[in-house]
């Protein structure tokens, strides 16, 4: 038996110590890759959300202004993402922060600490600070294995090309020729707002937190920061629960977080995606164009 | 819990520190520690059916006493059919009671007759068609005076109840197994270490074969209707190593666990799919199914030793009855009907005996007439697994159908080529490693043992690290569902 525990012991010892220093040595260089710049001294104005922001706002249109919007990336997120930007890109100035009726609900925290962390959690890994990454990686023991392997391929992709990591999103939006559909406008509501067929999503004093912080964050940095709603649907923002869209108004009456409000902006059908509450590629150039009218810029 | 989940990571050292160093004062000790265990484990799943096997471990344990008390045959006759009420009939009620009522009811539609009922869709506990099948070994064999009774309740259903084999076998007969549970148990390192060994091949079997293959196996199964001929060819070839892979890679891992606590299982696969013959191949596969219904069912109805019609009889109803364990579908009995058609002929010719050496025993590679009737084996069984992974019998007849049509020639499609090839890779990987390894236990019991440490350490820290990588896909093991 003591020759058996001895030969388990060796054989599993030699290994560990390699992979954990390894790892320890990979994020090393990742979070070195990733603290650089990326985006160029000419960029001035960031726009930064989840979804909403990812598909409405085309940078190309805009003049030094980059959209950093990625797919269900909640404001917790959101904010490790502009800390870590503010923190190596001296020449932003303004930030637009792309929030929802949805942004203050427990929603999205499927995709910090629920079933659908372990596909999105991982891709902010490198941006956490270590409390906040051994909390990812608690709430995803059970799913350890494929937590490991997402960490490892996202920082494989930093170290490659660092202006190409998962994190950073990027306008993307291809749907042509859709329009708004009730159907879809229904399940949509259901998707992002009901927990259950009859109860709400509670709110989220993370996700609130998480707002606070960018705000402060931004006020320390000297950074105006505009919170912009996305244009939604006349028939899904009617739908929209009251109470959700009352958190929302209350938290920027008390926070002073200036605001623009293009959730009730009246657009043709074709503007928006079957869900109603993202826009198509055509919606995403008007809204651009709008923005920059309204800006003058 | 599953075997590659971190679960069971954790529960296994855990288990074995206790049962080696401090449960190690008597056997009685050992086995409360098995016991309990085993209940946990079973219990993880799901622990509303912790009662169901302890009833039947309950009632077999008494049946056995009984059997021992009373002479007269045909009181023994009796307690012999309860055992058998008692555990079939849970088999019954949670496997096919809803196959029987909706079979009942498409029988009296098609009379005319509309009959109003309920389905009850009931969840089949886990490990059920193992465990009545290991209790009622005991209650026949005790019968049959092949096997004395126990009086050391702990024993029986720690036997009964073994975690490593509970859930998917290998179904052990009472005669073997038991005993090991009234015995000292010595820690042996060369049988703990290959045991370790023969964990490892199964994580890879199971991690790495079955769950890469299972990818394409449901895609192409779910869409069949969509896809060409040679894609469904894949398809099912694929799902041959994903069944092969799932099911030997949890025996393998169960008898290997087993061992790491001084317990000696039965081979359950035997490589199968380098069989010469189809009666091989039944020798070779779920070797403790098999065993269990020629010695239980077959044997008793007179085996091959009657004639006529009878010898085709008997056949057609083991095959038949081995289907219908496996589901409560008509695509499983006609599974088993095809295979018994496959068997028959050699069976007739007595020819089913041919094939009982090693295979290629004196050389390395298989001769042209060897490989022959591997490949002509393989075919035979990868066509009858059609029948096992399709959701019905309508969808077994349109996966053959689309098989044997023009598009055969088309090229065949892959979401991924890249993962394809790879996947490819891991099976031409398996097979030549058991190739290599045929005339072991398990593949890995002499691959590489003669070289070098570090060349054979680096081999397993491999393994490893694929079977991490490709792990966390959460595709549960296939005879779980039996």
């Amino acid at each position: 038996m003591e020759k058996f525990l001895k030969n388990l012991w060796t054989f599993s010892l030699y290994p560990t110590i390699a992979c954990i220093a390894s790892f320890y040595i990979f994020t090393k260089i990742v979070n070195e890759k990733s603290s650089r710049s990326i985006v160029s001294k000419k960029v001035h104005t960031v726009f930064i959300g989840d979804s909403h922001i990812e598909q409405a706002i085309d940078d190309s249109i805009l003049k030094n202004s980059i959209n950093l919007g990625a797919s269900c990336e909640a404001l917790y997120f959101s904010y490790y993402k502009l800390k870590n930007l503010l923190e190596h890109n001296n020449s932003i100035y303004k930030v637009y922060l792309g929030i929802g009726y949805h942004s203050l609900s427990n929603y999205y925290n499927r995709f910090i600490y629920g079933d659908e962390s372990v596909i999105i959690a991982p891709i902010y890994y490198y941006l956490l600070p270590i409390k906040e990454k051994s909390k990812l990686v608690y709430h995803n023991r059970n799913k350890l294995t494929s937590l490991t392997k997402t960490i490892i391929k996202e920082g494989i992709q930093i170290i490659q090309n660092p202006k190409k990591g998962n994190y950073i999103g990027g306008f993307n939006n291809t749907f042509n020729k859709t329009k708004a559909q009730i159907s879809f406008m229904d399940d949509r509501l259901d998707y992002q707002y009901y927990q259950t067929k009859q109860t709400l999503f509670e709110f989220s004093k993370s996700n609130e937190l998480a707002l606070k912080n960018i705000i402060q964050l931004c006020k320390d940095k000297n950074i105006e920061l505009i919170g912009l709603l996305t244009p939604t649907h006349k028939y899904y923002f009617n739908k929209i629960p009251t109470s959700h869209k009352q958190k929302l108004k209350n938290f920027i009456q008390q926070s002073g977080i200036q605001t623009i409000d293009l959730s009730q902006l009246d657009l043709k059908e074709d503007n928006y995606l079957p869900d109603g509450d993202h826009l198509s590629k055509k919606g995403a150039t008007t809204i651009t164009i709008y923005l920059k009218n309204l800006t003058g810029k | 819990m599953l075997f590659n989940s971190l679960d069971f990571a954790i529960f296994l050292p855990i288990v074995f520190c206790l049962y080696w160093f401090v449960f190690n004062k008597s056997i009685r000790n050992q086995n409360y520690l098995i016991l309990f265990v085993s209940y946990l484990f079973y219990g993880w799943w799901d622990w509303r059916f912790l009662s169901l096997i302890l009833f039947s471990t309950i009632v077999d344990f008494s049946i056995g006493q009984k059997l021992l008390e009373h002479k007269n045959t045909k009181t023994r006759k009796h307690l012999l059919l309860l055992s058998l009420f008692v555990n079939i009939g849970l088999l019954g009620t949670f496997k096919y009671y809803d196959f029987f009522l909706d079979n009942f009811i498409t029988a009296f539609s098609f009379f005319g007759s509309e009959i109003q009922s309920s389905s009850l869709n009931i969840i089949l506990p886990v490990g059920i068609s193992f465990y009545t099948f290991q209790t009622l070994s005991y209650t026949i064999d005790i019968y049959k005076n092949k096997l004395s009774p126990t009086k050391d309740f702990v024993a029986f259903a720690s036997f009964v109840s073994f975690f490593p084999q509970l859930v998917a076998g290998p179904i052990e007969k009472a005669k073997n197994l038991l005993p090991q549970f009234k015995e000292k148990r010595s820690f042996n390192y060369n049988s703990a270490i290959d045991g370790l060994r023969q964990i490892l091949w199964g994580l890879f079997k199971k991690v790495v074969i079955a769950d890469s293959c299972a990818e394409y196996v449901n895609f192409i199964f779910n869409y069949s209707e969509y896809q060409h001929g040679s894609t469904l060819i894949i398809g099912a070839l694929f799902f041959a190593f994903q069944i092969y892979g799932d099911f030997s890679g949890y025996s393998d891992i169960a008898i290997g666990t087993s061992r790491l606590f001084g317990f000696k299982l039965m081979q359950n696969f035997n490589f199968p799919y380098f069989s010469r013959d189809i009666a091989e191949f039944w020798r070779r596969w779920h070797i403790s199914l098999s065993t269990w219904f020629r010695d239980y069912l077959y044997i008793p109805l007179g085996g091959s030793r009657v004639e006529g019609y009878k010898k085709i009889r008997n056949i057609f109803i083991i095959f038949i009855v081995s289907g219908f364990w496996h589901g409560a579908n008509w695509t499983f009995i006609v599974w088993g009907a095809l295979n018994a058609i496959y068997f028959l002929p050699l069976m007739l010719t007595k020819k089913n005996r041919q094939n009982l050496n090693e295979i290629s025993e004196n050389s390395i590679f298989p001769s042209l007439k060897e490989l022959s009737s591997i490949i002509l084996t393989f075919s035979l069984t990868v066509l009858a697994w059609i029948f096992f992974r399709a959701d019905n019998m309508s969808h077994a007849i349109q996966y053959i159908s689309e098989i044997f049509s023009a598009s055969i020639i088309e090229y065949p499609y892959f979401h991924s080529i890249r993962e394809a090839v790879v996947t490819f890779f891991w099976i031409i990987l398996l097979i030549i490693i058991e190739w290599f390894g045929r005339k072991n236990l398990h593949a890995l019991e002499s691959f590489l043992i003669q070289s070098n440490k570090i060349i054979r350490h680096g081999f397993y820290y491999l393994l490893i690290c694929v079977i991490f990588w490709y792990s966390g896909k959460d595709h549960q093991f296939i005879y779980f569902q039996f």
